[in-house]
C-alpha cells in the first residue's frame, strides 16, 4: 500500500514549555488567555473565547497576540497549557528520513535538527529546503511551522523507485528520486509547495475537489513560489513566478510545469487557464485542480506586480489572512476566497487603500468578480 | 490461456499535475511478458480499489489518480482508482504499466 511510512513515534507532549520559552511574568493578560482557548480550548471554551475576541484585530496585532501567548506559558495553568519539547521559538525542528525507495514501512531517520550535512543530497536538499519554508512563515506571517504551534517538520525521501513526485499526507511531506522528472527535492518551491498544503490542511482544511481543491493548489504554488522569492530576496519583477522549473529536465517539453505569471505556457499541452472564461471541466485531477489554479495563480501574480516591490509582504499578507479567516469555508469557492481577500485588504489596509483597489482589480482581470458595467 | 490484449493506463495529478498515458499491446510483448502481465491483471483488485476510491476524500493532495483500460477481444473494462488506495496486490500491475509513461 502507497501509505504513510511507518515512523518512530512523535516525541514530545511532555508538560513545560519549549526550550527558550522565557519566565512567565507576574500577571496574566486576559486577551492572551482568550487567544488560548479560541485556538486551544474544549467547545465551550472555544465558543465563549471567539464571543470575547474581537475577529477583526489587525495582523500586527494577532501576530503579537500569538508572540504573547508562547511567552505566556507556564503562568497559565499548567493543565491547559502543554507544549511540546523543541527548538527555540523562530527555529524549525526538521526530522529527515530515507524510506530507501519503498513506499511503506520503516523509514529511517537520518538527519535532525542542527545535526551537520549528510553523504546525501536528497536529504540536505531536504533539510535546507523545510528551513527555508519554516522560515518565510516565521519571519514574515509569525507563523511558527505548518500548525503554528511548533510541529515537527518531517520530510521522507527516496520515496518510491524513480518516484516522480513529491506530496503531503496530512503528517509529512514526502519526496521521490524522480524518472521522468529530476530529484523532486531540488526545488524549494515543490518543498514549499508541499509544507503549505500542511498549513491549508490545519488552517482551512479546502477540500481537495473541484474550485475549493484549485483554490488549494493555488495556495500552494503561490506561497512555494513566495518561499523561493524570499530565499533570493527577490522583487516581483525578478521573480519567474514558475513552478517545477528546477526539476524538468531535457526532455521536458517546457521549461516549467506551472507559469503563474502565464498560466497556460509553461510547456506545450500545459493546460492551465489564467481566466474564468477558459475554466477547464474534468472529472480528472479531482476536478481539474492543478488545471485550474492557473485562476487564482494570476490574479495573485497580478496584484504581487501591481503592489510592486516583495510578493511577501502585502500581497503575501493579504492572502496568507485570508486563508486564516474564519469566514473561509472547506468548500469555498474562487468568487468566496476572493471576497475575503477583499474584506482583508480593506481592514489591513483601509477601505480605499492601493492594496484594496490592486486586490479588487486583479480578481476582476482573471473574471472571478465581475467588472463595473 | 493468454488472451489478446491492450492495457492502457492514464496518471492523472501529483505535485506537476500532467497527466500522462501507458499503452501495453500484448503483440508487442513475448508470450512469456504477455502471461506475466496478464497474471498480474488477473490478480490484481481492481474493481475493489475503484470502489475505495469513489466519492470525495479518497485523495490527498498532489498524489496521483489512475485510469486503467483492459480490453480483450471479448471484453473491456474501464477502472479509475487513487493512489491512496492502491496495496501489494495492485502496485506491480501499476508499476509495469509506469514504465511505458512518457510526457
Amino acid at each position: 500500500m502507497r501509505s504513510s511510512p511507518s515512523l518512530p513515534p512523535v516525541h514530545g507532549g511532555a508538560a513545560g514549555a519549549r526550550a527558550g520559552v522565557r519566565q512567565p511574568h507576574a500577571c496574566i493578560v486576559p486577551p492572551f488567555i482568550l487567544d488560548h482557548f479560541a485556538r486551544s480550548g474544549d467547545a465551550e471554551q472555544r465558543a465563549a473565547a471567539l464571543e470575547a475576541l474581537t475577529l477583526d484585530m489587525s495582523l500586527r496585532d494577532r501576530r503579537s497576540t500569538a508572540a504573547a501567548v508562547r511567552f505566556a506559558v507556564g503562568v497559565v495553568d499548567s493543565r491547559l497549557l502543554v507544549e511540546k519539547a523543541g527548538p527555540p521559538l523562530g527555529q524549525p525542528h526538521r526530522l529527515i528520513y530515507d524510506i530507501k525507495q519503498e513506499t511503506s514501512g520503516s523509514a529511517e531517520l537520518v538527519r535532525t535538527e542542527g545535526q551537520a550535512p549528510v553523504d546525501d543530497a536528497a536529504v540536505n536538499e531536504a533539510y535546507d529546503g523545510l528551513g527555508d519554508t519554516y522560515k518565510l512563515f516565521w519571519d514574515v506571517f509569525d507563523r511558527d511551522s505548518i500548525d503554528d504551534n511548533g510541529m515537527e517538520l518531517r520530510g521522507i525521501v527516496h520515496y518510491g523507485v524513480g518516484y516522480d513526485n513529491a506530496f503531503w499526507n496530512g503528517q509529512q511531506m514526502v519526496f521521490g528520486d524522480g524518472r521522468l522528472f529530476k530529484r523532486l527535492t531540488l526545488s524549494l518551491d515543490v518543498i514549499g509547495h508541499e509544507l503549505q498544503h500542511g498549513v491549508t490542511e490545519h488552517e482551512s482544511g479546502l477540500l481537495y475537489q473541484d474550485q475549493s481543491g484549485a483554490l488549494n493548489e493555488s495556495l500552494s504554488d503561490v506561497f512555494g513560489s513566495l518561499v523561493k522569492q524570499y530565499k533570493l530576496q527577490q522583487t516581483v519583477d525578478a521573480a519567474d513566478w514558475l513552478i517545477g522549473g528546477d526539476i524538468v529536465g531535457p526532455t521536458f517539453p517546457g521549461r516549467a510545469l506551472r507559469d503563474m505569471a502565464n498560466p497556460g505556457t509553461a510547456w506545450e499541452r500545459d493546460p492551465q487557464p489564467g481566466h474564468m472564461d477558459d475554466f477547464v471541466v474534468t472529472m480528472e485531477d479531482n476536478g481539474g485542480v492543478h488545471i485550474n489554479s492557473g485562476i487564482p495563480n494570476k490574479a495573485f501574480h497580478t496584484l504581487a506586480v501591481d503592489l510592486g516591490g516583495y510578493g511577501w509582504a502585502d500581497a503575501g499578507a493579504i492572502w496568507y489572512e485570508a486563508l486564516l479567516h474564519y469566514r473561509l469555508q472547506p468548500d469555498a469557492s474562487f468568487r468566496s476566497f476572493a471576497r475575503l481577500t477583499r474584506v482583508v485588504a480593506r481592514r489591513m489596509f483601509g477601505r480605499d487603500s492601493a492594496q484594496a483597489v490592486a486586490v479588487r482589480d486583479a480578481w476582476r482581470s482573471v473574471g472571478v468578480l465581475k467588472s463595473d458595467p | 490461456m493468454t488472451p489478446e490484449f491492450t492495457l492502457t493506463l492514464d496518471r492523472h495529478g501529483g505535485f506537476a499535475g500532467v497527466s500522462m498515458r501507458a499503452e501495453l499491446h500484448s503483440a508487442d510483448l513475448t508470450p512469456e511478458e504477455a502471461q506475466q502481465v496478464w497474471a498480474l491483471v488477473e490478480t490484481a483488485p481492481l474493481k475493489a480499489a475503484t470502489d475505495a476510491s469513489s466519492g470525495r476524500g479518497a485523495q490527498r493532495p498532489d498524489s496521483f489518480s489512475y485510469r486503467l483500460s483492459v480490453e480483450t477481444p471479448d471484453d473491456r473494462h474501464e477502472y479509475a482508482f487513487a493512489e491512496s488506495v492502491i496495496g501489494s496486490d495492485l502496485q506491480p500491475l501499476v508499476q509495469r504499466l509506469e514504465r511505458h509513461l512518457a510526457f
